[in-house]
């Protein structure tokens, strides 16, 4: 009897031991149209997490990770001291809604619904996007997506106030053509090792 | 008239000039830059996670120069080299995204080996994250 439940305890222990995935170098692209030129930008130090056995998905960056590709304005950013450690992450945690479709023993590509919380600053919102993921013949797994966020008009006014006060001892620009829309188009790429401990 | 015109021209060429240097004005680096701060990766690692609002405060934004044991590389999305130091503890170490150009002087170095980095400190996730990072 003993040992039945022994075997048992094996087995299950087996069974919902979680298959977690990982990277620490996801990249997260955003834009964001603008008058004057698009303002975009590149993170290339993005944790993210995936179990696929719950289809738990999570990932996490930093601000001060963000490089701008207008070189002015990367400059001005990184070269003045802006604050921004009270707040100095942005966090997603959601669920892969139908996880149980992807084989991921079978090399392939799925199409998916993801929907989840994302923190931006003190802020809180429910996101829903379309995502995919792609199950490599050697193991490898990947995900990408690509959504749209409208941000609030207090938070834009932030972003907009902020950089009207650094812009300008920089360069002489006018920033009311400078300023970034509520839209902000978020591309993510990830690609994922299995988790070993 | 053929002098205003001429002025005219001219400004314009000018304009473009600038907008075309100002769009392609290199990044910031912290190549030139002085360190902030200088500590053991260990050091940095357990300040943040001992207190990390207060770590935070403190490191991000700024130029940080930490000594530590190098343990893993590899590339990123962009092609860029990852190098990771060990922290000291279980899971996190310190993270930093080699400038390019730096990975070449990493080719003599082996797992265990202790190596200096210099870098922009971005915050904490899994480990601390330096970038734009320079090896010494």
């Amino acid at each position: 009897m003993r040992h039945i439940i022994i075997l048992l305890l094996f087995v299950l222990s087996g069974s919902i031991q979680a298959q977690e995935y990982y990277t620490r170098t996801g990249h997260v692209h955003v834009k964001s149209a603008n008058k004057f030129k698009n303002i975009e930008a590149d993170n290339y130090q993005i944790i993210s997490v995936f179990n696929t056995n719950t289809g738990e998905i999570s990932f996490e960056g930093l601000l001060r990770s963000f490089e701008f590709k207008f070189g002015a304005l990367d400059r001005a950013v990184n070269s003045r001291n802006l604050d921004v450690s009270a707040h100095p992450k942005i966090k997603f945690k959601g669920k892969v809604k139908n996880f149980r479709r992807i084989d991921f023993n079978k090399p392939g590509e799925y199409n998916v619904k993801v929907h989840g919380n994302l923190f931006i600053w003190d802020e809180k919102r429910v996101t829903t996007a379309d995502g995919r993921i792609y199950v490599g013949s050697d193991g490898q797994m990947s995900a990408s997506s690509n959504f749209i966020m409208t941000i609030e008009e207090q938070s834009v006014e932030k972003l907009n106030d902020l950089m009207r006060k650094k812009l300008p001892d920089v360069l002489n620009i006018n920033t009311n053509t400078l300023g970034v829309s509520r839209d902000i188009i978020i591309d993510l790429d990830l690609t994922y090792q299995l988790k070993t401990w | 008239m053929k002098k205003f015109i001429k002025i005219i021209l001219f400004l314009i060429v000018v304009l473009l000039v600038a907008y075309f240097v100002v769009l392609n004005l290199p990044k910031s680096s912290v190549k030139n830059k002085d360190a902030d701060f200088k500590l053991s990766a260990t050091e940095l690692y357990n300040a943040f996670e001992a207190n990390e609002k207060k770590s935070n405060k403190l490191y991000i934004g700024k130029t940080v120069e930490v000594k530590g044991k190098f343990l893993t590389q590899n590339k990123d999305n962009q092609g860029a080299t990852v190098v990771i130091m060990d922290g000291g503890g279980s899971l996190g170490g310190v993270l930093c995204t080699l400038e390019q150009g730096q990975e070449s002087k990493l080719s003599e170095i082996k797992q265990g080996d202790e190596i200096t980095i210099k870098g922009m400190c971005t915050g904490l996730l899994m480990d601390v994250v330096l970038n734009k990072c320079v090896i010494q």
